[in-house]
């Protein structure tokens, strides 16, 4: 056993400090910040540095290597509340995903656009009767002469309108129930046929989204992997959704707030220990995780594990800091006064999320139960 | 990174799994020469130590291995024989592990059984708190209390934590047997959802508890100590009362074995400074006090 980071993980987080110290004046820390800090121009950046496609492949543009080392540099950008959304899902689970099961021309045509954090691309899974029940999926990709034409309903797809791609699963054999006969698609959301409607969660903001697909036509390669495999090739992505750190950091704007706000209390010092000793060791968790995918293990139940743990944690800090703000938790964050430099607010909004998105957590108890535990 | 045991950790896991079966595990531990690992392998031996009390803990043998393995000879550079360590851990006259102590440290000094008398105080079985009395001189002193210290305490404290994340996964491993054997409603207990559910939180629990214990070994740092035995210390309450609950009644009868296990895992949470200290000193930390 080795807990501690390699000399080159260590020189890279350094770096990215730097990068961040550097950049402070380009962007507004803000929870969340993977899935609502949109900035191309930041994701090219980043880009430019390398720290878009860090796991995936040489040949193919990326640089090889682990996904420990991943996680080591996003855990930097992550703590600064960095404006990550552009790239955050192809990088983390797209690229991979095509670099595991794309044809070569696919790999060449999709990946370089995601490594100069030129391409967004969106998850495409829930459905409106297909939430946690995610096998019910009845979007349609019927076979034609030159492709596939798609018909479908998808929802809760976090920055569709920002998105150039959606990373679609959809139903390509008419006769197959569950998690049969499912498929994924690469469909470039500029098609035509497809309508995207905004859905405004609690908190006001605009990342989720509706879309509708009307006889969507696309090409025999927008098929990624084997048709009616589907399932299976997305069960290995979801693994690499649930276990980042982002399952722990969303709120770290919020936490680092609360650390200069706990000076002349006990009890709050108390409980701010009780958090921080909280996420490190879901910290622990997260990283096992990577480090499993890096010895070619997909992480599975012990991904669920990490982020069922995880996400309490961040609903504590948003509950703690709650009740250390008392009446000032109502203020809006817009305007001088409100609690934590204004994160709370935002946070306590978007914090009924965090044991949903990804895999609720049900459902990832009922993975430890059975995958785990055999029960 | 790497989470996975090499060769030489599997062969002490091996290795610790025979000596706590042994007739006196005791004895075991010194004749392996287990006690002494620090000072003959200051390298890997308390990497080693931390997993020799994990099997401990798995076991439910209590022994005093913060103090004899760690904090001993850290503090004094020597090793304190087969000598059961009991530890003043604050500034008073309460000693951890003194109950059959046959070294007594209460910094910068150590002493031997003659040098002090000994209360127990401790109500649960094992529990060696005791009120100690120091009557002569010490036999030996350290040579650097303010560097050494502060390291030898955080060893004791990582090895309380190891046997707290064995006793963690005994418990998860005695209550999956039950839930899977018991039967109520004409099926076992495991085929309902909310023991499962239950089962997928205690195993996340322990899951936890393994690297926060293993975390806690490696890196010594006081930050991540406080913080790895401040959440074991209160994660134990919520892997007891999930264990408890998920057995029913056999699982507080003096005949079944849960009982011993909890009881050992509250003993440590309040042992080595508990949740309550340790969540102060990280937020006083975090805080930047």
């Amino acid at each position: 056993m080795d807990l501690s980071f390699t000399e080159e993980e260590r020189r890279e987080r350094d770096e990215a400090a730097a990068f961040l110290e550097a950049e402070r004046s380009s962007f507004t820390p803000e929870c969340d910040s993977w899935i609502t800090g949109f900035d191309r121009a930041f994701s090219k950046k980043m880009a430019a540095h390398g720290w878009i496609g860090i796991t995936w492949p040489v040949e193919y543009g990326g640089r090889g290597k682990s996904y420990v080392h991943r996680l080591a540099v996003s855990e930097v950008f992550l703590a600064a509340g960095a404006p990550l959304a552009s790239h955050w899902f192809a990088d983390r689970q797209m690229g991979p995903s095509i670099v595991a099961h794309g044809t070569e021309e696919q790999k060449r045509r999709y990946l370089p656009p995601i490594l100069a954090g030129d391409a967004t691309y969106c998850i495409g899974m829930s459905e409106p009767q297909a939430g946690s029940d995610l096998a019910a999926v009845r979007t349609r990709a019927t076979r034609t002469d030159s492709g596939f034409l798609i018909k479908g309903h998808k929802v809760w797809t976090s920055l569709a309108h920002h998105s150039d791609y959606i990373y679609l699963l959809a139903r390509t054999d008419p006769d197959s129930e569950r998690h049969r006969g499912l498929s994924e698609f690469i469909v470039p959301l500029r098609s035509d046929g497809i309508t995207i409607a905004p859905i405004h969660d609690m908190s006001g903001a605009h990342h989720f989204n509706e879309i509708f697909f009307d006889d969507v036509e696309v090409a025999e390669d927008a098929l990624i992997g084997v048709e009616g495999r589907g399932w299976y090739q997305i069960t290995g992505q979801l693994g690499y959704e649930r276990a980042g750190l982002e399952r722990i950091m969303s709120v770290w704007p919020l936490l680092t707030e609360m650390r200069g706000q706990a000076a002349d209390d006990p009890q709050r010092l108390r409980e701010l220990g009780e958090l921080e000793a909280a996420a490190l060791v879901a910290r622990q968790l997260v990283y096992r995780v990577a480090f499993l995918a890096d010895s070619g293990k997909p992480p599975d139940h012990e991904a669920a594990m990490a982020k069922l743990f995880s996400n309490d944690v961040e609903q504590r800090i948003v509950e703690v800091a709650s009740r250390w703000a008392g009446w000032r938790s109502r203020i809006r964050q817009t305007v001088k006064g409100a609690a934590f430099g204004g994160h709370l607010f935002p946070a306590w909004l978007i914090a009924p999320s965090f044991t949903l998105r990804g895999g609720t957590s049900e459902i990832l108890r009922g993975i430890v139960a059975r995958r785990a535990l055999g029960l | 990174m790497n989470y996975d045991l090499d060769d030489d950790e599997r062969a002490v896991v091996d290795a610790a799994q025979k000596v706590v079966q042994a007739a006196d595990p005791w004895l075991g531990l010194a004749e392996g020469g287990w006690l002494d690992l620090l000072l003959d392998d200051p390298e890997h031996g308390f990497g080693y130590l931390g997993l020799v009390a994990e099997e401990f803990g798995y076991a439910g043998v209590a022994v005093p291995l913060p103090g004899t393995a760690a904090l001993w000879p850290t503090l004094f550079e020597q090793s304190a024989g087969r000598r059961r360590v009991g530890v003043v851990t604050g500034g008073g006259e309460y000693c951890e592990d003194g109950a059959g102590a046959e070294l007594v440290v209460r910094r910068p000094h150590g002493y031997d059984i003659d040098s002090f008398e000994i209360e127990p105080l401790g109500g649960l079985e094992g529990d060696g708190l005791a009120r100690v009395t120091v009557t002569g001189e010490p036999v030996a002193t350290s040579r650097d209390d303010a560097g050494l210290a502060p390291l030898a305490m955080q060893r004791a404290i990582a090895l309380a934590c190891s046997e707290m994340a064995g006793l963690m996964r005994r418990i998860l491993d005695m209550t999956l047997q039950h839930v899977r054997t018991r039967e109520q409603f004409g099926q076992p207990l495991a085929s309902f959802q909310v023991v499962q559910h239950n089962a997928a939180r205690l195993a996340t629990l322990s899951e936890a508890a393994t690297w926060a214990a293993r975390a806690a070994v490696l890196d010594l740092s006081r930050e991540n100590v406080h913080a790895m035995k401040g959440w074991l210390s209160a994660a134990s309450q919520e892997v007891s009362a999930l264990a408890h609950q998920m057995h029913g009644a056999i699982g507080f009868t003096e005949e079944y074995g849960l009982q011993r296990l909890t009881k050992r895992l509250r003993t440590l949470r309040f042992s080595w400074r508990d949740d309550s200290e340790h969540h102060l000193a990280l937020g006083r930390l975090s805080a930047g006090l």
